[in-house]
């Protein structure tokens, strides 16, 4: 007989043979499938969420910092409006000029910044050099366009005019002042030159670059209405149900000994709890640090085979005889082989300091704000108590002083980005409601072989004391 | 109903890879379990029933790398095995070729299963388990020559 002929007949006589099925098998198999893991969806779809997440982060970070610069424009708008006012009557002759002394001029007008130039100067030993004649055209002419501008007064003139006027570095240098109507310090190109260093692209829409703005800590700030700075400081008080996936990554061990580990290592609910100050850096921007203990739990069973267990019987039987009823008792042993499952919760403990910046929507009195975050978390400390496979597939109950080079006891940087949802409840406390998700960049383990790291998403829920009460509050 | 239709074949199938009655039961609970999961990722190419089998058969594989089966070379005692004539099978029923396919060793069982009856190539064979396409080719002559063996004993035992 062939071997292609024996193939057929054990295929055909093997291929739909139905064998017994045991009893109550369906009812198991329904059991299992209602009670899969309620984050499988994370297995197969965490890429998009991650990409998902970092542009809804991105996003709302571009929009916030947008945000905040159309109100910088608008509040400078504002500004201007008022200030300009004087600029179209404010007419200054050459005498007068000439004969100010070393006063500061009070009028923030064209003729104001003449006259400190005029006056510096003054000052200097050049001052015979310096001929009026030849910017008795230049102060004219910046006279005539201001008055232009404010006639004009749309807002790109008077944010322009403004900013030269304010603009205290576009003081020209003394040499320069001899040339002021050559064609390079022309009036046209001081103020083009002026406004484009203002608006990189001459566009309304991009004021100054400034940090200092952004931030809203610019040294023109008015403190608050109250007179504190212009920050709030809160301490915040939080506890988050975390869940963790792990990845685990072969390095120099064998694929059977990762899936081994794998299989016998579920992840379970974690938490986290923490406390942490925050300080508002203008209206909007806010930074957050503190401690947290965070606990990653895992659930591990392992079924030990040829586990043998002896147990001791003893039997007592009672003979009834005429004479007398008689009770033996015999000892006898049973022995059973069989498997034994070992069940355990390991538990993965941190400290760790975040560190956050976030940017908070709408205004400091309102009930509800939202808020984005994103920052690090460095892990300070980091302790294992569990049981674990080795590399020979033994169970080992493990810790991190226990086990040398297994787990690392400081994990090192993980990155993480939030969303709040902050509710006001009383004028010095809030509540929120702050989902996240966590990166964590550097593994879990050290020369194990292997590389383990934890992504964790959770929701930390607190509240929030105000300590102090500096921003704008209407 | 999919389980009542399909679960006997499939019983028949994990207990031809796994080592006892309690773990094939087992594999054809994770199997169907996985089956359920996954159904909608059947995209109607190919019969269904293969794909189902296929989930069983990955589940079984994956219930014995669990268990860290190497698959290695067994010295052989006899050089030649007489050839089976077909009246040899006239008295084996399916749960005597169980039987002996059960008494294989796990290297030449699994190999056996996945070439002759599951019908995979040597490669895929290979690939699937972490070995070299002729070790699998080796440990398929050998399982063959040991089941003719083994039928021939029971037929001396049968006359």
């Amino acid at each position: 007989m062939t071997d292609k002929l024996f193939d057929n007949f054990i295929r055909d006589s093997l291929n739909n043979y139905s064998s017994p099925v045991p009893k109550g098998l369906w009812e198991k198999i329904i059991d299992d499938k209602d009670q899969k893991p309620k984050f499988f969806w994370w297995k197969y779809n965490a890429g998009w969420i991650l990409a998902l997440s970092f542009i809804v982060i991105v996003s709302s970070i571009y929009v916030a910092i947008n945000y905040h610069l159309n109100n910088t424009i608008i509040e400078n708008k504002s500004t201007h409006n008022s200030s300009t006012q004087p600029l179209s009557t404010t007419t200054k002759s050459e005498s007068e000029i000439h004969n100010k002394s070393n006063t500061t001029a009070q009028l923030p007008n064209i003729a104001e910044i003449t006259d400190k130039q005029v006056h510096t100067l003054s000052n200097t030993s050049d001052t015979e050099n310096f001929s009026f004649s030849k910017n008795k055209r230049f102060i004219a002419k910046l006279e005539k366009r201001a008055a232009n501008q404010s006639k004009i007064n749309t807002p790109k003139n008077i944010f322009n005019s403004q900013q030269l006027l304010n603009n205290s570095t576009d003081e020209l240098p003394i040499d320069d002042l001899f040339s002021l109507t050559s064609k390079k310090y022309s009036p046209e190109n001081i103020i083009s030159f002026t406004n484009n260093n203002i608006y990189r692209k001459n566009n309304l829409h991009w004021p100054p670059l400034n940090l200092k703005n952004i931030l809203g800590i610019g040294s023109n700030d008015c403190p608050s209405v109250n007179g504190n700075p212009k920050s709030d400081i809160y301490v915040e008080v939080y506890i988050s149900p975390d869940y963790s996936g792990k990845s685990l990554y072969g390095n120099g061990l064998s694929a059977a000994y990762l899936q081994k580990k794998d299989s016998t290592e579920k992840m379970s609910v974690g938490f986290s709890a923490g406390v942490r100050l925050s300080k508002t850096i203008g209206d909007h921007f806010i930074i957050k640090a503190g401690f947290q203990y965070a606990q990653i739990n895992e659930r591990f069973a392992e079924r030990k085979i040829n586990q043998t267990q002896t147990t001791t019987v003893i039997i007592s039987r009672t003979l009834v005889r005429p004479q007398g009823d008689t009770t033996i008792n015999d000892t006898t042993s049973v022995t059973q082989i069989g498997y034994r499952t070992i069940k355990n919760m390991n538990y993965y403990k941190n400290v760790e300091i975040p560190i956050s910046v976030g940017y908070e929507f709408g205004k400091p009195d309102d009930k509800w704000k939202f808020a984005v975050n994103g920052g690090a978390i460095l892990n300070i400390a980091s302790w294992f108590n569990g049981y674990t496979i080795d590399t020979a597939m033994n169970i080992i109950s493990a810790n991190s002083k226990g086990v040398n080079g297994f787990y690392k006891t400081a994990v090192g940087l993980s990155l993480f980005g939030s969303v709040s949802i902050i509710r006001n409840i009383s004028e010095k406390m809030d509540v929120f409601a702050e989902p996240y998700f966590r990166y964590g960049l550097n593994n879990t383990t050290s020369s194990a072989g292997f590389s383990q790291k934890f992504n964790t998403i959770g929701i930390q829920l607190g509240v929030r004391m105000k300590l102090r009460n500096g921003r704008h509050h209407l | 109903m999919l389980f009542e239709q399909y679960a006997g074949k499939f019983m028949t199938a994990c207990r031809r890879y796994a080592k006892d009655e309690m773990e094939a039961e087992d594999i054809l609970q994770e199997g169907f379990i996985r089956i359920f999961n996954n159904i909608q990722q059947f995209k109607f190419e190919g019969s269904f029933e293969g794909w189902m089998r296929r989930i069983v058969v990955n589940v079984a594989l994956k219930s014995l790398q669990k268990k860290k089966i190497q698959i290695s070379e067994i010295k052989e005692n006899t050089a030649n095995t007489p050839s089976l004539e077909p009246y040899a099978f006239n008295h084996l029923g399916e749960e005597d070729l169980l039987k002996i396919i059960h008494q294989l060793p796990d290297g030449y069982r699994i190999v056996f299963n996945l070439a002759v009856i599951e019908g995979y190539s040597h490669e895929e064979i290979a690939k699937m388990l972490n070995i070299q396409a002729s070790t699998s080719r080796s440990q398929l002559v050998k399982a063959r020559k040991m089941l003719q063996q083994q039928i021939l004993e029971m037929q001396k035992i049968a006359v």
